[in-house]
């Protein structure tokens, strides 16, 4: 197979710390082209990954890569991934897909028009602990889910390198479609679709640190979902069954099983088959590029870790209620 | 809009000049900030504003001209954090200057600088505004001290300048919060009964109020003006209020000789702590021995997102930081550098803030204490 031309639109923190060093491990593709506004970072990636073609716009490298990495901030995404798609490229999106529902649906249809292949970047979904919780929840080991209850949050110190971050025009958002776009991609990976949601942020104008939502699924389940960039919650998921009830650490991957009227509670971690250790963010990200090639040479197999962009709109279609239908947190006060 | 309600925040990532921000926002004005690290800047990028990002000691006058064009006023909550003494004072010094040219190029009219009560002498009593200050061998107070000199001293087009002096600043976010209630969470704080300094504790949002007055102020000229909270406390009492939010902050009072006997006994009990430290600088089987003594989870807390030597930094600061303070202890006692600061700090003698800004403390110490608790059940810092 030919090896797959990889361009990068976008080279700020991600794309530094997790695409380019997880793209070296992958035999058939390679980084071709950098794109971004901050010429020295360019001057940085060439150096470091012996990149030839960078630059300020993808218009002038067209011929140079077959794969797209659009990793700029999130309301560009649409009209980049439009533009890509319709020029016949394969995209791998930074998560989110899009800002809202209507441009995520948009993009999905064009891909499958150009047969060309739209992924997500949400690597989340092959941490085995995120895989097992799955499997567990779909063996009715504790039976039909009932309530549910997710917090994820710390004190924030992602290396941001634009402003635009905080631009709810040019991010999208805050907390809820940064780090819910994985969450909400996961809960309802888990648990299903959602039927209604309400939901409260701290924003005032800019983008909110601190959110909350209290959402009822199409089972018919009920549970809350917090989130901040302020605070270190729990960071945990616990899952309540008619059964029994299943937990897991979204930061240690720890499991933990305790059926109804039991006073015993089986827990451990879960890894994946044959390996010993959990896996490295490193190589989540080589996992998704060999998944990616192989949807690109038509290789898709069950084992592929890709996540497909129809696979998101769920998540996509909540994030953009919740924005629609905003109220104010008391947290406001600090 | 007119430049009157245009203001700039320098430093506005951190505890005071976020919510600073945030009081500012609610008078009216428009507020443009700076920080070093956008990462710092989540509580503020909440707010519609423009938030510019620059590390200062790398810019140029006419940047910060640039960034301060058509701004009516500045206020620096910024301050050097270098460790080495002499780089942290030049620093100091070189970010005043900075900061006066650029302010005086850029026509702002005022210019509002954080001092802090610490740049007074040690036991020096009671202070006012005309004690008399002299460097103290201190990084923080001399590069305070510095940096409020150049404010003064310099002649300057800017037509106020105040230099406000606070003493211990706590609420949401701030350190005189949290660091009261994490040490005297999972063990019993023990402190002597008897320390000597006084403590003027002002809550976060009347700091914010006196910034606001400040912006206000009819006077020309500079002048340095001290600020302190309702109430002059001993020591004993601040951490009493907090021990007061909840049955998990332990607190003890002994006499010197007693504490003085309990840290002979804590220095034993941390020796096989340090055996480990040595065994940790050795590397060989670093990261078994990290998870065996700490465990994943808290290791995993810890790293976040850092890996590589960075991680390891962490790690081996981690470790030393709790074997400097054994933690694990059922007691958990006062470093004698924390008793020396609680020993000497002053009092303030001055009504200046009222005559000059009308200003006057609002919050009772146990009413922003109250607040507080709010906060830290809401950070999860309390149950």
């Amino acid at each position: 197979m030919s090896v797959v031309r990889v361009a990068y639109i976008g080279c700020g923190a991600v794309v530094e710390r997790s695409h380019l060093p997880a793209l070296l491990g992958v035999e058939n593709a390679t980084p071709t082209v950098l794109i971004d506004l901050n010429r020295s970072q360019l001057e940085l990636l060439k150096q470091t990954y012996g990149v030839d073609n960078i630059g300020t716009s993808i218009d002038e490298f067209l011929d140079e890569f077959d794969l797209a990495v659009i990793a700029t901030p999130s309301a560009s995404h649409y009209a980049l991934g439009k533009q890509l798609l319709s020029q016949g490229k394969h995209v791998l999106m930074e998560k989110p897909l899009a800002s809202n529902y209507e441009q995520a649906k948009e993009l999905v249809e064009l891909s499958d028009r150009s047969q060309k292949v739209l992924a997500v970047s949400l690597v989340r979904r092959f941490l085995p602990h995120f895989q097992l919780f799955k499997s567990l929840l779909e063996s009715s080991v504790i039976g039909q889910v009932v309530k549910f209850e997710v917090e994820e949050g710390g004190v924030f110190n992602w290396p941001v390198q634009s402003a635009s971050f905080y631009n709810h025009s040019k991010s999208g958002g805050g907390v809820l479609i940064d780090n819910g776009a994985h969450l909400l991609d996961a809960l309802l990976w888990w648990l299903g679709d959602f039927k209604n949601a309400q939901y409260l942020d701290d924003a005032q104008g800019g983008v909110e640190a601190d959110c909350h939502l209290d959402l009822t699924l199409s089972s018919g389940a009920q549970g809350t979902v917090t989130m901040s960039r302020l605070r270190n919650l729990r960071n945990e998921i616990s899952v309540y069954g008619e059964l029994g009830s299943l937990s897991m650490s979204l930061a240690s991957g720890d499991i933990r099983l305790k059926p109804h009227n039991s006073r015993v509670v089986l827990g451990g971690q879960a890894l994946a088959e044959g390996v010993a250790t959990t896996p490295s963010v490193l190589s989540l990200f080589e996992q998704q590029y060999r998944g990616v090639v192989d949807a690109i040479s038509n290789n898709l197999n069950e084992e592929s870790s890709i996540v497909l962009a129809n696979e998101c709109l769920p998540s996509i279609r909540l994030i953009d209620a919740c924005y629609r239908e905003r109220s104010n947190l008391d947290s406001l006060r600090w | 809009m007119s430049n009157k309600s245009r203001v700039c925040v320098l430093g506005a990532g951190g505890a005071i000049g976020s919510q600073l921000v945030r009081h500012l926002l609610s008078k009216g004005y428009q507020v443009t900030t700076v920080v070093r690290r956008l990462s710092s800047a989540v509580r503020i990028g909440r707010y519609d504003i423009n938030i510019v990002q620059a590390d200062l000691l790398e810019c140029s006058t006419e940047k910060l001209v640039d960034i301060l064009d058509d701004h009516c006023a500045l206020i620096d909550c910024t301050y050097s954090t270098d460790s080495d003494y002499d780089t942290r004072i030049s620093q100091s010094t070189h970010l005043a200057n900075l900061i006066c040219d650029a302010a005086e190029k850029a026509n702002v009219e005022r210019l509002i600088h954080l001092g802090t009560i610490s740049v007074y002498p040690v036991n020096a009593g009671d202070v006012s505004e005309e004690t008399i200050c002299i460097p103290r061998g201190d990084a923080y107070a001399d590069a305070k001290l510095a940096a409020e000199k150049v404010m003064l001293s310099r002649p300057t087009k800017i037509r106020s300048v105040v230099v406000l002096q606070l003493p211990v600043v706590y609420g949401p976010f701030m350190m005189w919060t949290t660091a009261p209630v994490q040490q005297m969470l999972g063990a019993t704080y023990t402190m002597p009964d008897d320390l000597r300094g006084r403590c003027t504790p002002i809550y976060v949002d009347d700091v914010a109020t006196a910034v606001a007055l400040a912006l206000e102020i009819n006077k020309t000229g500079a002048e340095k003006i001290l600020l302190s909270g309702p109430e002059a406390l001993n020591w004993g009492d601040f951490y009493r209020e907090f021990s007061k939010l909840s049955e998990d902050l332990k607190l003890n009072f002994v006499s010197r000789d007693q504490l003085n006997k309990l840290v002979e006994q804590g220095e034993r009990q941390a020796r096989p702590l340090n055996a480990l430290k040595e065994k940790f600088s050795n590397d060989g089987d670093f990261r078994q021995l990290v998870l065996a003594q700490f465990g994943i989870r808290t290791v995993y807390r810890w790293l976040k997102r850092r890996r590589g030597q960075e991680g390891m930094d962490v790690i081996k600061a981690r470790i030393a930081n709790q074997i400097d303070t054994p933690s694990d202890l059922a007691v958990r006692l006062i470093s004698q550098h924390t008793i020396h600061t609680y020993d000497t700090m002053p009092a303030i003698r001055s009504d200046k803030a009222s005559r000059l800004l009308g200003f006057n403390a609002e919050i009772s110490f146990a009413d922003g204490v109250k607040q507080c608790g709010d906060w830290l059940r809401w950070a999860r810092i309390l149950k």
